[in-house]
């Protein structure tokens, strides 16, 4: 018999520490500003939740978050089903097929910056392929100068950016599904409609709530793309959390109140995250349907 | 109602084509290994397929060109296929109403008036068939809540309940344990008694074929071997291969210059059966027992051979024995 002794926590120590350095002590310290006002190094005052306050009260904030939930909704609402069409138009073998993967991943494997950067050119209206095209159709097009103009660029963009990412995941559902289920289904008369709803949906469910979660988080957080295409403009009209926190902290130094509302920013992701994880897992009906001796 | 197979052929370029016919209310055992065209047979019987040559008959009508939702062939696949958001009643009922909707698109005046009738119908046709399969416990649950063995009774279900005239299982219980699959066979061969409908079985296993056939009818490379009763096809093949095609584990050969000699494990013993038996020397390599049985591996004139014993045999690797068997059950066929 050993002595009971408590060395066992020593082996937990290395990831406490790794936990602690990764994520607990840089997130405390901007909690840590977020509640002083500080002067110079020596300088700090302590002022509760004032920024905080200052932050939710600030209008540029609220409408950059509204932006940005609109921003988010509308490529969720496009990417997604837009998405799961084009698996399902994608064949399920053949020489044709590896190609077309290869020609959907390409948007992915494209630097943000760069993709902003091509929009930027593709769409100006006196020399882009797309802005002039636009204009020579008929249409008064300057995304540069009109907010609307500016949003559909911008949301063009990220659906031709990002659409991939769901095609790719909801084909690698699809191609999971034995054959069987088809044909059963061909049996049993089902429309194509019918098809995708009870025979493919089903079945490809946790794999689109992946694609929403990470299409969600990435949207929310996006930053790259419309600084490098409209700067956050016309106005403040394209100008979202990020943006307006970069030009915050880096442009005016101002501290307290960027890392108030960096925690905020922060818990909106999270909060938004968890309530569509949790609504779609709680309305689920059991487990994944390929769980053990599931299909 | 019978079915019958004209000049079919499983696969394009297929030497010949297969006549056969799966009489009315019987149930066949299509027994053959993999790629001998099983499946390829159930795919075309249900209309998945189109045949490259011949055609078939139910009742002697032709029912080659006609669409797969409309032939009278109820399909059980080798996956567990159920609608996973559809509990095992809505599963069960599931062909019902698809037929039920399908009359109601084609004369579309009936529609309104039937359908009370109709929805009882269905409800009384579920419960028989989850009664007859013991899931009727189960109707509430959706198919992901259930076991394996759970999931293909419904999967069964959903195609006993369509009372359609043709039944084909394609290697359906492969994916399911021993003592399940026992039991499962157990119960379809009491259920499609009762239904009188023509059954068609497909497996590798001839115990399947003497458990629930009928008929057994032998597939080699999409190619027909031999049909009939499983006995009669055990006791007298037409060729080695429908001699192998039945035996488990296969045949004992030897080589003849113009001839094989094949006897089943189960005919060879250590001692002889009789004072004319035939005698093979042999080296012993290896002994399996499950207690009830013992497999005993040999050596025989360069040839792997396998002795099938009831209980367990003390037989020592490396000894030289001799096995016996009676004359008549050494096969004997001409190259």
């Amino acid at each position: 018999m050993q002595a009971n002794t408590n060395k066992a926590w020593l082996g937990v120590l290395p990831v406490v520490l790794l936990v602690a350095f990764s994520a607990v002590i840089p997130l405390m310290t901007v909690v840590n500003y977020s509640v002083q006002d500080i002067f110079d190094v020596q300088t700090r005052v302590f002022v509760g939740f004032d920024w905080y306050r200052e932050t939710l009260r600030d209008p540029r904030f609220v409408d950059a978050l509204l932006r940005q939930i609109l921003f988010s909704s509308l490529i969720l609402v496009i990417e997604i089903p837009l998405g799961i069409v084009l698996a399902r138009g994608l064949p399920r073998e053949g020489r044709l097929l590896p190609l077309l993967l290869v020609l959907l991943a390409v948007p992915l494997l494209i630097p943000w910056n760069v993709v902003g950067m091509i929009w930027q050119i593709f769409a100006r209206p006196d020399i882009g392929l797309l802005g002039a095209a636009v204009n020579a159709a008929g249409f008064d097009y300057n995304f540069t100068g009109v907010v609307t103009d500016a949003w559909v660029t911008l949301i063009a963009m990220d659906v031709w950016h990002w659409t991939s990412l769901v095609t790719l995941l909801t084909f690698a559902g699809l191609t999971a599904i034995p054959g069987a289920c088809y044909q059963a289904a061909m049996l049993d008369d089902a429309s194509r409609w019918q098809v995708f709803w009870y025979v493919e949906f089903p079945r490809i469910r946790s794999v689109l709530v992946i694609a929403v979660l990470l299409r969600l988080m990435d949207s929310l957080m996006i930053y790259t793309e419309p600084f490098v295409l409209t700067g956050g403009g016309p106005g403040n009209a394209t100008t979202f959390l990020s943006q307006y926190l970069t030009s915050m902290a880096v442009g005016q130094f101002d501290v307290g109140p960027a890392a108030a509302f960096s925690v905020l920013y922060f818990l909106v992701i999270l909060l938004l995250c968890w309530l569509f994880y949790t609504s779609v897992m709680g309305s689920s009906k059991g487990p994944d349907p390929y769980d053990e001796d599931g299909l | 109602m019978s079915l019958r197979l004209k000049q079919l052929k499983l696969r394009a370029g297929a030497p010949s084509g297969i006549d056969h016919e799966f009489a009315d209310g019987e149930l066949t055992v299509v027994l053959g290994r993999h790629h001998s065209g099983k499946s390829a047979l159930c795919r075309l019987i249900a209309g998945l397929d189109a045949a490259p040559a011949g055609s078939l008959f139910i009742d002697g009508i032709d029912i080659s060109g006609l669409n797969a939702r409309l032939r009278p062939v109820a399909m059980v696949f080798q996956a567990f296929v159920n609608y996973p958001n559809w509990t095992v009643e809505q599963n069960l009922a599931s062909p019902l109403r698809a037929r039920h909707r399908r009359r109601g698109r084609d004369t579309a005046h009936h529609q309104g008036r039937g359908n009370g009738g109709d929805a009882q119908a269905v409800a009384r046709r579920v419960r028989m068939v989850a009664e007859s399969l013991q899931i009727d416990l189960l109707l509430d649950r959706y198919p992901h809540e259930l076991s394996g063995g759970q999931q293909q009774r419904v999967a069964i279900g959903r195609a006993l309940a369509q009372d359609a005239a043709v039944l084909v299982l394609d290697e359906p219980l492969v994916n399911l344990d021993y003592k399940l699959r026992e039991e499962l066979e157990g119960q379809l061969r009491t259920l499609t008694r009762q239904t009188r409908q023509t059954v068609i079985y497909t497996s590798s296993d001839p115990l399947a074929a003497f458990a629930l056939g009928d008929r057994v009818l032998l597939l080699k490379a999409g190619e027909y071997v031999q049909s009939g009763r499983p006995v009669d096809v055990y006791s007298r093949p037409v060729s080695l291969v429908a001699a192998d095609l039945m035996s488990d584990p296969g045949v004992n050969l030897l080589f003849g210059p113009d001839h094989w000699l094949a006897v089943r494990p189960e005919h060879l013993s250590f001692k002889p059966p009789s004072a004319d038996a035939t005698a093979f020397p042999a080296t012993i390599v290896e002994r399996e027992t499950n207690g009830s049985e013992t497999f005993v591996h040999c050596r025989c004139q360069d040839e792997n051979w396998v002795v099938r014993s009831i209980g367990v045999t003390d037989a020592v690797a490396g000894a030289a024995a001799t096995l016996y068997a009676d004359p008549a059950n050494v096969m004997r066929f001409e190259r």
